[in-house]
């Protein structure tokens, strides 16, 4: 444990330097915020606010690339884990030190900037309505979801140095993978959860079909939308756009369909915010448990 | 049982090979090392001699046959404790100091001795705060030592330990090392291929060629085997009849006059030959120089696992 300490130490100082500068950053930034929006216009912290959910939702990936992928690599590459292998301590020991310290660093420092950006976050949500909050920024970078990403990332990194024994081309492989994950992640949100389906009946003239606002209010909008037909069918606003021939054709499309006027709408509502991230959690800590199995198996492996 | 475990000796091989992407680098390798010896592994580069060192340091496995260390596999976890390993490129960690190191050490092995290490560290007047990174090859290499001896191992694997030292240091490291190995009965293993640095300090040679181990056992049953004997040379050359009951492992012709490397069978005397006794370097230098010479293994020196009788 102590030799682990000692040779990333540098490295641990660096990480906490990141995470008061970016903590530091975000309480000051919330801090003019919460005074700009007594006095000015919404739109000036829009910005900061989406660029710092940016650099965490890239977060993940620095950390495999930067902290897991050499991890194992430059011992590796550089032979001093002939060094480590031939002292008493075993190997697998040695292994879940090199995995544990670097771990709880890692969790801990994305879970205060979590914490905190969720913060800014709760307190920027009413004046930001159109950032819908099931996007990457901010659901990769808030509550529970955000903190459980970094472990994974870490350990495909350490994983990725462990069978590549070469730093740079783990380091590849580790922002390629972690980018893949979280872009599958992004793909799967909406389907964690069954939308919720709203529908609009037609005003007091018949004419338009007129949504609530309130309705959408928090709401994760665009799972889908469409007319409800008598029977109650959805029929997507797109089902009929391949239709040639103008708004007449488009009609008698919608027609045929038997369309009403009644609008449905499907959309996670914000109480679908929490299940969403404890689910998403969830994915991510069981490839992280996944991942540091396939080491353990791997550095038993290579002694048999 | 712990009898039979000391009678195997500190290493022993049977059926010993490994082979690598680009070929077998050890083949049929069988041989014995009794414990507490100072043995030299002496070969031309790319004989294999790594190759062994890294097996029984339990950092590769074979891919035949099996090397005991102290009774029990080279893999086994057990035998870590019991063995210390110099890697040829003497891997620490450059940003580490000379202390984090010998910390590492201490952090790392129950039986650590700080006493001996930083003894041995004191040796080349290194400062304890001075970065690994920025010390000379040598240096590096007797910290590379240090941690070694310090884990207080009942047997020294150091590969190539010397070939970076000026003389000066060499000498002293060797008187270092030797006295450590007397005084707690540690066994060494330094492979080499300079043969003279070890002139004098071992007691057991292990010489491998083409990942084969051609000599092996006490340095002075070998030297006591051989003979150096000088003639005229034969009218066609080759080898002369005179010598043809003997083992010829190498012949050389001088102008008129043949010198050949022999393990005699029976007398050498009354045949017009000037017969002398080989000094160690002779003999290696002989077998080095023919590469088909058979090999020799004294009694003590043959494996004697169950898989090689049977």
């Amino acid at each position: 444990m102590w030799l682990v300490a000692r040779q990333h130490r540098a490295a641990l100082w660096a990480g906490l330097a990141v995470v008061v500068a970016i903590a530091a950053y975000i309480v000051w930034q919330r801090a003019e915020m919460m005074g700009y929006f007594r006095a000015h216009d919404r739109d000036t912290y829009r910005t900061p606010l989406l660029n710092t959910g940016r650099l965490l939702i890239a977060l993940p990936a620095l950390i495999g690339v930067f902290i897991g992928a050499p991890l194992f690599a430059r011992e590796l590459e550089t032979g001093t884990h002939r060094l480590v292998w031939t002292q008493s301590v075993g190997r697998t020991r040695w292994l879940i030190a090199k995995l544990a310290l670097p771990l709880v660093a890692v969790t801990a420092g994305t879970a205060v900037l979590a914490a905190l950006y969720t913060w800014w976050w709760r307190a920027a949500r009413g004046q930001f309505q159109d950032i819908a909050w099931g996007t990457a920024v901010p659901f990769d970078a808030t509550g529970p979801a955000a903190v459980a990403l970094a472990p994974p990332a870490f350990l495909l990194g350490a994983a990725a140095g462990l069978l590549l024994r070469r730093t740079v081309p783990a380091m590849v492989v580790t922002l390629g993978a972690t980018a893949g994950i979280q872009y599958g992640l992004d793909a799967l949100r909406p389907h964690l959860m069954t939308p919720r389906t709203v529908v609009s009946e037609p005003d007091a003239s018949g004419e338009f079909a007129v949504t609530h606002f309130q309705v959408y209010f928090n709401s994760w909008r665009g799972m889908g939308n469409g007319y409800l037909s008598r029977s109650g069918e959805k029929i997507p606003f797109d089902r009929c756009a391949s239709v040639t021939g103008g708004e007449d054709a488009w009609q008698r499309c919608l027609d045929r369909l038997g369309a009403t006027r009644r609008v449905y709408e499907e959309l996670h509502p914000a109480s679908h915010y929490w299940p969403m991230q404890w689910m998403q959690a969830g994915i991510c800590l069981a490839v992280a448990v996944a991942l540091a199995a396939f080491c353990l198996w791997w550095i038993g492996r290579r002694r048999a | 049982m712990t009898e039979e475990i000391d009678a195997s000796g500190a290493l022993e091989a049977s059926g010993l090979g490994k082979k690598y992407r680009r070929g077998w680098a050890l083949r049929d390798v069988a041989f014995r090392l009794p414990a507490g010896r100072i043995c030299a592994l002496v070969g031309p580069n790319g004989s294999g001699k790594s190759t062994l060192l890294s097996l029984a340091a339990g950092l590769l496995t074979p891919t035949t046959g099996t090397l005991r260390v102290f009774g029990r596999p080279s893999a086994d976890p057990g035998t870590r404790e019991r063995i210390a390993f110099v890697a040829q490129d003497k891997p620490l960690y450059p940003r580490f100091t000379v202390a984090d190191t010998l910390r590492l050490g201490r952090e790392l092995n129950p039986r650590w001795d700080q006493k001996t290490a930083e003894r041995v560290v004191a040796e080349v007047e290194v400062p304890l705060s001075a970065r690994v990174g920025s010390l000379s090859g040598g240096q590096r290499t007797c910290v590379a030592l240090a941690v070694a001896l310090g884990k207080r191992a009942d047997l020294l694997l150091l590969d190539e330990p010397m070939s970076d030292q000026d003389p000066l240091r060499r000498h002293r490291m060797m008187g270092a090392l030797m006295a450590e190995a007397a005084e707690r009965g540690t066994g060494v293993v330094i492979s080499t291929h300079v043969l003279a640095e070890l002139d004098g300090v071992c007691d057991y040679l292990l010489l491998m060629g083409g990942g084969r181990i051609r000599l092996a056992g006490e340095a002075d049953a070998i030297q006591a085997a051989h003979r150096l004997v000088t003639g005229p040379s034969g009218t066609g050359g080759g080898t002369p009849e005179a010598l043809a009951r003997h083992t010829v492992v190498e012949t050389r012709t001088t102008g008129r006059q043949l010198t050949a490397l022999i393990r005699p069978d029976g007398t050498t005397d009354g045949e017009g030959w000037i017969v002398t006794e080989p000094s160690l370097e002779d003999v290696l230098l002989g077998y080095l120089r023919a590469p088909d010479a058979p090999p020799l293994f004294t009694a003590g020196a043959r494996a004697t696992g169950t898989e090689v009788e049977a």
